[in-house]
């Protein structure tokens, strides 16, 4: 069965690309397009992965973070960033928050994503 | 930010929304393009300048407060900047990779140069970034113990790609003697050797010859670095830390450059009690000299 990845982002357009790219190597994708409906659809199970912007309407994808550690039940369901913030103090505050990796924006390709899902998912 | 959203809605829709342009594709489209991007950007500055440039107090201390608040609101309007930015990057790159059907060679030759101009803005939000959150503060922050030549040597590594793509040779001297660490602001310190290796491979032509070196000089420190490169005119010398100046030759390459580099490098020497100057010949290449104190 294909591996479900839940990409939260609220940028729409942004999350099409994701979604696309990733959807074409086979994945089957969940889309969130706030923090909130994103721990709605963690809580509610059967994701494999979770691609996770950080800047998001209502709450930050940093407390989206914690609350999937909080979480005994989804707690162990790997969290990539992938976030505009590239700020260390920022990249250090998702990686000890639990995130598996912290990927920027700006200095990624889609292969790479692409490459990472594929390595977290082994 | 109206103006700046638009603008960036824009270029987005432009690029992306009507891939049956790309078929009459002409560099007036990218022109266009780019000078959508650099209004942007120029209306993120007049909002920066406007809103978020509060005044230091007479006697020259800052004020924490108002420097943070400053710094939050900067870092904020970059975020908003980058983000379509990001978008704009991911999009190009997936089109360039045929994701979305194969595309002619025409087709992508042009898409790289609008993928080329597009990470240029992104390292232009940068340095405003950069520039903003210098102006008004000529002191330092975040200061800790620096081990310079370990700061060198990461900017170093950091340039490989780049090198490798000109095959330009790099020689990095060190003393044998490890240096002693100093007390700096490490981020700008990088961001200042960042932009001198920057520059020399920008501007030295490929095949050509970086040589740097860091060294103890009595109570000082000095980074010395020296390139075979296109060098600067004359008649242009004066004017190189200024803000948003380039130099003739320089532009004539074809390079991009925001004329930023230097005027930051300059600024974040300052406020560390350094020195920067350079000698230069047209054609031969340039040497940029940095001195900073051990305390």
């Amino acid at each position: 069965m294909a591996k479900n990845i839940l990409i939260v982002e609220d940028d729409d357009f942004f999350r099409e690309l994701i979604s696309k790219r990733l959807s074409s190597e086979g994945y089957d994708i969940s889309e969130a397009i706030d923090g909130e409906q994103g721990i709605e659809k963690i809580n509610e199970g059967g994701i494999d992965l979770i691609i996770l912007d950080i800047l998001l309407p209502g709450i930050d994808g940093f407390e989206v973070l914690s609350k999937i550690k909080e979480n005994p039940a989804v707690s162990s369901t790997p969290v990539v960033i992938l976030s505009n913030l590239g700020q260390k103090e920022e990249v250090e505050k998702g990686m000890n928050l639990g995130a598996t990796d912290y990927l920027i924006k700006a200095q990624v390709t889609s292969d790479e994503i692409v490459n990472k899902v594929k390595s977290v998912l082994k | 930010m109206k103006a700046t959203n638009i603008a960036i809605t824009f270029l987005a829709l432009l690029v992306v929304l009507e891939p049956f342009a790309f078929y009459n594709f002409g560099i007036s489209t990218v022109y266009l393009i780019t000078i959508l991007i650099l209004c942007s950007v120029f209306f993120l500055y007049i909002e920066i300048k406007k809103t978020g440039a509060p005044k230091t107090s007479s006697d020259g201390l800052s004020k924490p407060k108002e420097e943070q608040k400053k710094v939050e609101f900067v870092s904020l309007a970059v975020h908003q900047l980058r983000a379509p930015l990001s978008t704009i990057k991911m999009s190009l790159e997936m089109f360039i990779g045929d994701e979305f059907g194969k595309i002619s060679d025409e087709q992508k030759d042009i898409l790289k140069k609008i993928y080329k101009k597009n990470d240029t803005m992104i390292s232009l939000v940068d340095s405003l970034l950069n520039v903003a959150m210098l102006e008004d503060t000529k002191n330092v922050y975040g200061k800790s113990t620096v081990y310079i030549e370990d700061l060198i040597q990461s900017v170093i590594n950091s340039c490989q790609e780049e090198l490798k793509g000109k095959a330009i040779e790099l020689e990095f001297k060190k003393p044998e003697e490890r240096l002693p660490g100093m007390i700096l602001d490490e981020k700008k310190m990088k961001l200042v050797f960042q932009n001198l290796f920057d520059n020399a491979i920008k501007y030295t032509p490929a095949g050509g010859k970086i040589k740097a070196s860091v060294s103890l000089k009595g109570r000082e420190i000095e980074f010395v670095i020296h390139d075979s490169g296109i060098g600067i005119p004359e008649n242009q010398k004066d004017q190189m830390f200024t803000k948003f100046f380039r130099g003739r030759n320089a532009a004539r390459t074809g390079v991009d450059g925001s004329g930023l580099g230097l005027f930051i490098t300059k600024s974040i020497i300052d406020a560390h009690r350094g020195k920067i100057w350079f000698e230069s010949k047209e054609n031969e290449g340039t040497t940029f000299y940095v001195t900073l104190p051990l305390e």
